[in-house]
């Protein structure tokens, strides 16, 4: 998870990388982007900036590793350049809609959850599942929110790279979450035997 | 049911819990809260676990989520051209 691309002792040929990587590059790149024509330009960026840097590529990481970090800084960029505009970086306030007007009480209390993460993080209809929740997150909700998880960046590395703010990051952070589990308790966690 | 505060406060707290330290009194006030209130306690809960899950999935070797659609040819072929003429 650092800046610098990792070097590597032999890097492989170039003319395979399409092959090799470009489907696994193409879906990381999908979740976060979400249009198809931006996901393939993304990827595209990637491989020719790592054409560009193969010399200075030579040390252990693996091949795709390194591949995959180039595609996180593109994906990076993006959502620096999209926190620029005043637009986008002023969030809209009064959003949530859990909460039971002015009482701020839960409109839908949450509800104890059965279920073993580790299990359910290789269960592919759980995934199927959570796909469609995280497909209704607004986009940058969903962008901050890979980023926190999927890559493991701590709070304070996706604001240095994004130039979001820690407080609109908190509260996007937040909002994300908030609609996740929401979706989840209705579609996967709900127990059968309720009517 | 809110001893201390109301369930969107300790909601929006217990998230930002799992991104940076709060400070000790919003700390004290949140579990105190949590110890007496079942939905936000189950937020909690529930927040860590989607986080987890997520991670866990990566740590697979999947930091994505699971889609049908592939890189279609066309734009295999487009990348590939590309490269070449970089070469």
């Amino acid at each position: 998870m650092t800046n610098t691309p990792e070097p590597r002792p032999v890097a492989t040929d170039p003319n395979q990388w399409v092959d090799t990587y470009a489907d696994r590059m193409f879906r990381y790149a999908l979740t976060r982007l979400r249009r198809r024509e931006d996901a393939e330009d993304a990827v595209q960026e990637s491989l020719l900036a790592a054409l560009q840097a193969k010399r200075a590529f030579r040390g252990d990481s693996a091949e795709l590793t390194w591949l995959m970090g180039i595609l996180r800084h593109k994906i990076v960029d993006r959502i620096r350049l999209a926190a620029r505009d005043p637009a986008v970086e002023a969030l809209p306030t009064g959003e949530m809609d859990e909460w039971c007007g002015k009482t701020a009480r839960w409109l839908h209390p949450p509800k104890s959850w059965s279920g073993d993460p580790s299990k359910l993080s290789e269960d592919a209809e759980f995934w199927q599942q959570v796909r469609k929740c995280f497909a209704a997150l607004p986009e940058r909700q969903a962008q901050i929110f890979a980023l926190r998880t999927f890559d493991e960046l701590e709070a304070e590395d996706i604001c240095k790279q994004t130039g979001v703010s820690a407080t609109n990051l908190w509260v996007l952070l937040h909002r994300a979450r908030t609609r996740l589990r929401a979706c989840l308790e209705e579609s996967w966690f709900t127990p059968e035997s309720t009517p | 049911m809110s001893a201390v505060f109301s369930c969107r406060e300790a909601a929006r707290l217990a998230s930002e819990a799992q991104d940076h330290a709060l400070p000790m009194r919003q700390r004290m006030e949140l579990r105190m809260h949590i110890l007496m209130c079942a939905a936000c306690r189950a937020y909690e809960r529930q927040i860590i676990f989607i986080d987890s899950v997520f991670r866990l999935r990566a740590r697979h070797g999947k930091p994505d989520l699971p889609t049908s659609e592939g890189l279609d040819a066309a734009a295999r072929e487009r990348i590939r051209a590309r490269l070449t003429k970089d070469q």
